[in-house]
């Protein structure tokens, strides 16, 4: 599993920013702070390890939001580096860590590995791309690899027709290891470690889409739910028919959250091919039963916004084969009101308490849901299974992650700004001390 | 810091007057206030103790709303800013000697109508130097904890501010609004002078909040950038900028821990006769070519800080100058206590 992502040179985080991933990570941080570059910047690095060959990073990848090489780019690093580094650690793997370097050729929009290294326990490997003089247009030049079992240097050609090459796909190499000894078969299984760790992470963005109000089962589950929410329906409704046509594990595990928190459970109901989920008073009268179902399509905003998430959450516990292990929402919080924060928090904190080895970074704006993960630490939650990053852009533009941790009674350490969630306070006070002032000028008394 | 109030004190009608003073200075921010027992938050608010209750009931409404939502906000401190430092108020005789003070009303009000004094050695140089490392956050409330005399620094006396420290800690009233920063005048790293363990000691005994810097001076935390713009800075001063740039170029290229322990101030000259010279030191720059010791050898400027702590600096310097852990974290303490 990933442990901790590191950028150098992306976006706006021009220095060694470090992020690393714990049972619960918050993200904070003020508006265009680089909150969201962040917890992108993990989706798509490492949906890029499964990348296709052509290119190491995965642009067409929704996480990436249709921009350029040179969007990733800081744009001032971009004159003079053409490129970033990053570099995840890992847990529970043969990696300890991957490094990559990738630089761009703006006039051919062909961006090229110029260092990937990884490292094992006793050992580490690096392959450097270096180009004698201009690079070819073909950009078939030759990689050097330093090979830390014996310490030799090889040179791989990028032409598939030597019998030492070195390819890439996506950001992995293909013909690095060169040989049967141990060393060469250890690389094999790195390198097959690595291309599976790029399933770890799932990512729901901000905007969700809104459902429809019935739905075809077509009988085919979407391994995984989409950025915009769109296939938790349909994961929900496959689950359901294979349960004689009752909501399945995940599904009674979100009305679950419904009945504890609305007082409303969720029924799927079908309609010959067609399906919709049902919202219904936990508590009813025989008599009014049809009356008081309500299409999940015609309630709020916020609670068809909310079942991707808890969705999503329910699969992250649930840890089949390809459910996610590292889950990565964006303001999981928009459309709800603040009450359903602390019911979103705690759905996050069963997660992590009764869930599988899992993950959940969340950026957000919710006080609520900080505090709410505060109280659990100091109800026993052991502090070091979170950590919350404040970030924010300093004079010259660059953005800089503060680590905040907690002790064991939740109280934070001293990087936290102490007014960040004061607005509230702060507009109650203007207008108290407004009325104060308005009514010492009336002829009234302060009664 | 934190101030909790015993139930029974609202039961006084005697000291409604200074009920009130501490509650205006809760909800300006200078202090956060709690009731012993905590306060309830209920569906239609904050429910306090039953005399505090009762007290806040009596006063008018616009009154009672602002108290309650200083009671309020005090609550909501507690999770993200929770303050270091606390007294409680009880309805009886003071009590300083425990851990967290027990005062009467009139006592606590004493304390908390006095301005938190932050010794330091030179009240103009070290005040910019804070604010230099205070991130914005932490400067506006800085600076208008200063306005409202929440806040001042206090000149220590130059060099040694051991007189002033053990002043402080003669009386509880002015060593509970008292932090005292000093250099550690450290000539390698982590060896601290005796001058300034001593005062690490005096501030210890009187429970007197305190940083000792890790470098050796404010100095060697001003950046190399505005060292080097300082030295560049006014071209019409040819022959003064020259030597400026002798002695800042040299610098600059120095190992960190030698930049972190030379005397900007005098040079090499200025600790030749240091008691706390030891060969130690020596071995810190011993790899120096003769030319840049030489140069070297007077130091940077004796008026460096004033120098160059005024405006400026800016803060992605001190983030590659490796401070920022060892500065926030003494920026934060300072707030902790206000």
């Amino acid at each position: 599993m990933i442990k901790s992502l590191t950028l150098a040179n992306y976006k706006c985080f021009a220095d060694d920013s470090k992020l690393e991933l714990r049972p619960i990570t918050l993200l904070f941080g003020y508006n265009n702070t680089g909150k969201s570059a962040l917890l992108r910047a993990l989706v798509l690095l490492s949906a890029s390890l499964r990348g296709k060959p052509g290119a190491p990073i995965s642009l067409d990848h929704e996480a990436a939001r249709g921009c350029l090489f040179q969007d990733l780019t800081g744009e001032l690093a971009f004159k003079t580096r053409r490129g970033f580094e990053f570099c995840f650690e890992f847990e529970d793997s043969v990696v300890k860590s991957a490094t990559w370097a990738i630089n761009e050729f703006p006039d051919l929009k062909k961006q090229v590995v110029v260092h990937f290294g990884i490292e094992f326990q006793q050992f580490s490997c690096d392959a450097y791309w270096m180009p004698s003089g201009s690079p070819r247009s073909d950009f078939k030049e030759p990689y050097y690899v330093v090979d830390g079992s014996n310490a030799h240097v090889r040179e791989l050609h990028t032409n598939a027709d030597s019998n030492a090459h070195l390819e890439f796909s996506g950001l992995l190499p293909e013909g690095l290891s060169h040989g049967n000894t141990p060393y060469d078969q250890l690389l094999e299984v790195a390198l097959k470690d690595l291309k599976g760790l790029g399933m770890d992470v799932k990512w729901l963005g901000p905007r969700r889409v809104h459902g429809e109000r019935s739905l075809v089962f077509r009988g085919i589950t979407p391994i995984s739910i989409d950025p915009d929410g769109g296939g938790a329906l349909d994961i929900l409704a496959t689950e359901a028919a294979q349960s004689g046509g009752e909501l399945g594990i995940l599904g009674t595990n979100v009305s679950a959250w419904f009945e504890r928190y609305l007082g409303r459970r969720l029924r799927i109901n079908w309609q010959s091919e067609r399906y919709n989920l049902v919202l219904e008073p936990t508590q009813k009268t025989k008599e009014l039963e049809s009356q008081y179902g309500v299409n999940l399509a015609d309630s709020g905003e916020g609670l068809m916004q909310v079942l991707p998430l808890l969705v999503s959450l329910s699969m992250l516990k649930r840890g089949d084969r390809y459910d996610p292990t590292i889950l990565a929402l964006e303001e999981p919080e928009s459309h709800l009101h603040p009450r359903l924060h602390t019911a979103l928090a705690e759905s996050i904190l069963e997660t992590i308490r009764e869930g599988r080895n899992s993950k959940v970074v969340v950026e957000t704006h919710s006080e609520i849901i900080l505090l709410r993960i505060q109280r659990a630490i100091a109800e026993g939650l052991d502090h070091n299974k979170v950590i919350v990053y404040w970030i924010r852009q300093i004079d010259s533009g660059k953005t800089v992650l503060e680590p905040v941790e907690f002790d064991e009674l939740g109280r934070p350490n001293g990087n936290m700004p102490p007014t960040i969630f004061a607005e509230d306070s702060r507009q109650a006070k203007l207008l108290l001390d407004s009325q104060r002032a308005g009514l010492s000028k009336s002829p009234q008394s302060n009664s | 810091m934190r101030v909790s109030i015993e139930d029974a004190v609202f039961g006084d009608v005697n000291n409604r007057q200074k009920l009130v003073q501490l509650l205006i200075f809760a909800y300006e921010g200078r202090h956060s206030v709690l009731t012993i027992p905590l306060a309830e938050m209920t569906e239609s608010g904050i429910k306090l103790p039953n005399l505090a209750g009762a007290w806040l009931e009596s006063n008018a409404s616009l009154d009672k709303e602002a108290w309650s939502m200083a009671f309020k906000w005090s609550i909501e401190d507690e999770a993200l800013a929770p303050p270091k430092k606390e007294i409680q108020i009880i309805q009886g005789e003071s009590n300083w000697g425990k851990s967290v003070p027990n005062l009467s009303i009139n006592d606590a009000v004493n304390v908390l109508s006095r301005p938190l004094s932050i010794l330091v050695e030179n009240n103009i140089n070290d005040r910019n130097f804070v604010l230099v490392c205070a991130r914005n956050e932490w400067k506006k409330k800085i600076i208008e904890a200063e306005n409202k005399s929440w806040l001042s620094f206090a000149h220590g006396g130059g060099g040694d501010m051991s007189p002033q420290i053990r002043e402080m800690s003669l009386t509880p009233l002015a060593s509970n609004r008292c932090f005292a920063l000093f250099d550690s005048d450290a000539l390698r790293p982590g060896v601290i002078s005796a001058a300034a363990n001593k005062k690490i000691n005096l501030c210890t005994a009187a429970n007197i909040p305190h940083h000792c810097l890790k470098r050796r001076a404010i100095e060697n935390y001003i950046p190399c950038p505005k060292l080097k713009q300082w030295a560049y800075k006014e071209p019409t001063r040819h022959l003064e900028m020259q030597k400026r740039q002798r002695r800042v170029l040299p610098f600059v290229n120095l190992s960190e821990a030698q930049r972190h322990h030379f005397n900007l101030k005098r040079g090499f000259l200025g600790d030749a006769r240091h008691a706390d010279r030891t060969p130690e030191v020596d071995v810190l720059y011993a790899t120096l070519a003769t030319a840049v010791r030489s140069a070297l050898d007077e130091g940077i400027d004796p008026g460096i800080a004033p120098d160059t702590f005024g405006e400026g600096i800016v803060e992605d310097w001190l983030i590659s100058d490796n401070q920022t852990a060892e500065t926030n974290a003494f920026v934060s303490k300072i707030l902790e206590v206000l």
